[in-house]
């Protein structure tokens, strides 16, 4: 199998989840935050919250993305509609990550989650009825 | 095509994480614009748990 787009995508995304990994990870240790109490909220700390929820949705959000990635290559897309769609996601979680960490107006996030869904519903209608045709 | 049946059940299933995901998105504009966690709303908690669960 020889998937060069969606390899080099999925690679630069495991860096940026290392990244927003070690992002976190410092502020928790900075605060002596007991990384068993208060997951969600930040502990009451704004900045931490913010990590988090950074590093949660690329968690939640990149591995999906990248096996739909991953089947639209595989199942024969041209390389440029590839390309296309590696850089939506690519833009949109980058868009996200720094709209959380630095920037305290959601108007970037938001503007990055609705990228996120446009990928997800293109790649969604493509799978489907790609796959569905052709059969 | 390869992988058809893979392929046509994960654009199944991203378009119900979309529509999942925008009924947690909707519930957080209907209270105001809420982005950090759940505002303490039982709705919104169950949507965001409902996206939670499915995305895991």
């Amino acid at each position: 199998m020889n998937l060069p787009i969606t390899s080099v995508l999925a690679g630069f995304m495991a860096l940026l989840i290392m990244v927003l990994n070690a992002h976190m990870s410092a502020r928790q240790i900075q605060l002596g935050v007991d990384v068993f109490k208060n997951y969600t909220d930040g502990a009451g700390d704004d900045i931490l919250g913010r990590r988090r929820i950074a590093f949660m949705s690329a968690v939640l959000n990149i591995p999906m993305s990248i096996i739909l990635l991953g089947l639209i290559e595989f199942g024969g897309a041209s390389r440029l509609q590839v390309i296309i769609l590696a850089v939506t996601l690519l833009i949109s979680r980058v868009l996200h990550a720094t709209g959380c960490l630095y920037q305290p107006l959601p108007q970037i996030r938001t503007f990055a989650v609705t990228i996120q869904y446009g990928y997800f519903t293109v790649c969604g209608l493509w799978l489907m009825f790609g796959a569905y045709y052709l059969f | 095509m390869t992988l058809p049946i893979v392929s046509i059940l994960a654009g199944v299933f991203i378009l119900m994480l979309v529509a999942l995901s925008l009924s947690v998105s909707m519930r957080r504009i209907h209270l105001g614009g809420i982005f950090f966690g759940d505002a303490n709303d039982d709705t919104l908690r169950r949507k965001i748990r409902a996206q939670g669960n499915f995305i895991e």
